[in-house]
């Protein structure tokens, strides 16, 4: 009998068995349970409690006694399935304080009749901490005028005035107020955060001269604009140094058009004296890939 | 005693590497409302169209849906009146602006800003049958206090516009039609109108507020053959069904909707 005890003994308290017993759970690793917790195990499932009810030992029965360790071993890995890794409220998945994150990004303008600018660049982002953050962002502007630009001409007698952006760049401060998951499908747990910016910079814009410029007529000219900006996005997070993003930025700055009296031969820099002031706002749907520096982080309070 | 080690450590072994997750198979969320599942959803707000090159419009939208199950469902969501008929858009303001002022001098080429009215057409009517699909739901707290389920659904299908014009019969057009010896009668504007036929694209989102009230947002870019400024574009002189293009309107909802019956299923 003493030998048999200390033989299951030894099976229960093998290292591997002990250390495989109180690793971290793999898998989901998370899940959210809106109006229940589970159920703790009984504690007459243990191991434990199973080796009181071994039969008398005997040779023969040996090999059954290890037989039933075998499956005590496997019931206390079905009773013991580390309950202790699930907690009620699970901690963010992703920090992002004292990390810096490259973003490039594309974006399209939404509000301009006329004229569409698609747009290439990045933003490079400080997280002073996990909601308050200081960046840089730096664009590159591609035009493209729309239908009905190009039909104002047959169909109304008209040329609307219109001036291109080039390029910009700007002070980025933002701020996260909010913090979220959603399930999608029911299968996965996905963390998402709503991030409001605002900042200011500069555009570089040119006209698009009314009259084409044939023999250099009518030179464009360029403009150089102070441009404050507002901004509202949502990030979700793939991995610990991945995210994607979607947003909104509403740029506005006072430009300079090309005049509509405009003589032929005029210089380009007497045109801009003679252009005309108009507000002009920019708003553009963004869509960006964030990489994160380092690419890994340590949480510093306990579960 | 040996024995009993020797069989008993490798079947642990192997019972440690097959350890996973109590969770591993389990769904994402226990216990969750279903708040849509074989429920119906009506509800009524107002939608907008954005961008529009002439005329936006504000509209009475009435939304009637059916939940097949908690991820998919089918709706109605119709913008049956036009509140405002007259919103120009701000192209339109600087368009009619330079008209006014060429109107002063004219040169038979250019439309006077009545013409130009005259042959705009107008969005006054849009119905939206569509498939809802429901990927995503979750929960968010607003400022730590008010705590709404919530999901977002992409939504596609056919869409009917009804196009009505300032002056439904062009009469102050005849001023820019004449009579061709080849052609007959042709016009350089005449405002396209009545009800066409497209396709809705977009994506929604319902926000509830308790188990039976939601507020719901809506944005959907109907696709459809238009003509707005009513005017030639192929330039032939004459305004037919050469000059249709295919136009992208963006439209942006915000419903008030109960869902009914207004128990909830709760899912294992």
């Amino acid at each position: 009998m003493k030998r048999l005890a200390f033989g299951l003994f030894l099976v229960l308290g093998n290292p591997g068995f002990v250390s495989a017993a109180e690793a971290p759970a793999a898998g989901t690793g998370e899940t959210a349970d809106d109006n229940a917790t589970p159920a703790e195990p009984s504690a007459s499932e243990t191991p434990e409690a199973k080796t009181d009810e071994l039969p008398d030992l005997s040779d023969e029965v040996q090999e059954a006694a290890a037989q039933k360790g075998e499956a005590a071993a496997a019931e206390a890995n079905a009773s013991r399935r580390s309950w202790d890794d699930i907690v009620v409220v699970p901690r963010r998945s992703f920090l992002k304080g004292k990390r810096v994150e490259l973003a490039p990004f594309s974006a399209i303008s939404i509000n301009d009749t006329l004229i569409r600018h698609y747009s290439f660049g990045g933003d490079l982002t400080f997280y002073l901490t996990d909601v308050f953050s200081v960046g840089l962002e730096g664009q590159y502007f591609i035009k493209e005028r729309s239908e009905r630009e190009s039909l104002i001409g047959e169909q109304f007698n008209r040329a609307p005035t219109l001036n291109k952006f080039k390029y910009s760049t700007s002070l980025v401060f933002g701020y996260v107020p909010g913090y979220g998951k959603f399930g999608l499908f029911n299968k996965y747990i996905v963390h998402w955060d709503l991030t409001l910016n605002a900042g200011i910079g500069v555009i570089w814009t040119e006209t698009i001269t009314i009259h084409p410029n044939v023999d250099n007529k009518y030179p464009p000219f360029s403009n150089l604009d102070i441009m404050p900006h507002l901004g509202i996005s949502t990030r979700m997070f793939v991995a610990n140094w991945l995210a994607l993003s979607i947003g909104i930025r509403d740029y506005i700055f006072d430009d300079k058009f090309e005049s509509l009296n405009r003589p032929a031969g005029q210089s380009a820099a007497d045109a801009k004296k003679n252009g005309q002031f108009a507000l002009t706002e920019n708003i553009m749907v963004f869509g960006s890939i964030g990489f994160y520096l380092p690419p890994s982080f340590q949480y510093k309070t306990p579960r | 005693m040996l024995v009993g080690c020797l069989v008993g450590i490798p079947v642990v072994t192997q019972a440690a590497q097959e350890r996973k997750s109590p969770l591993a198979d389990a769904p994402a969320i226990r216990k969750r409302f279903e708040l849509r599942a074989n429920r119906l959803e009506a509800g009524v707000g107002l939608t907008q169209t954005i961008g529009q090159d002439f005329y936006n419009a504000l509209m009475l939208n009435l939304r009637l849906g059916y939940h097949i199950t908690d991820w998919i469902g089918v709706s109605v969501s119709a913008g049956l009146l036009n509140v405002t008929p007259n919103w120009r858009s701000s192209f339109n303001d600087q368009l009619n602006t330079t008209l006014t002022a060429a109107a002063a001098t004219p040169d038979g080429k250019t439309p006077t800003p009545a013409n130009a009215a005259a042959a705009e057409n107008r969005i006054g009517m849009v119905i939206l049958p569509q498939v809802d699909l429901v990927p995503f739901t979750g929960k968010f707290s607003l400022f730590g206090k008010l705590f709404m389920n919530y999901d977002f659904y992409v939504l596609a299908g056919p869409a009917l516009v009804n196009l009505i014009s300032k002056t439904p019969t062009g009469a102050n057009l005849t001023t820019e039609c004449r009579t061709d010896p080849a052609f007959g009668s042709m016009c350089k504007a005449k405002p396209y109108t009545g009800m066409k036929f497209g396709g809705n694209v977009g994506f929604g989102m319902h926000a509830f507020v308790n188990n039976y009230f939601a507020i719901n947002v809506e944005a959907h870019n109907v696709i459809f053959k238009n003509n707005a400024a009513g005017r030639d574009v192929n330039g032939n002189g004459d305004v037919n069904s050469f000059d249709l293009q295919w136009t992208y309107n963006w439209m942006v909802g915000l419903n008030a909707v109960f869902f009914l019956p207004a128990h909830v299923k709760v899912s294992h």
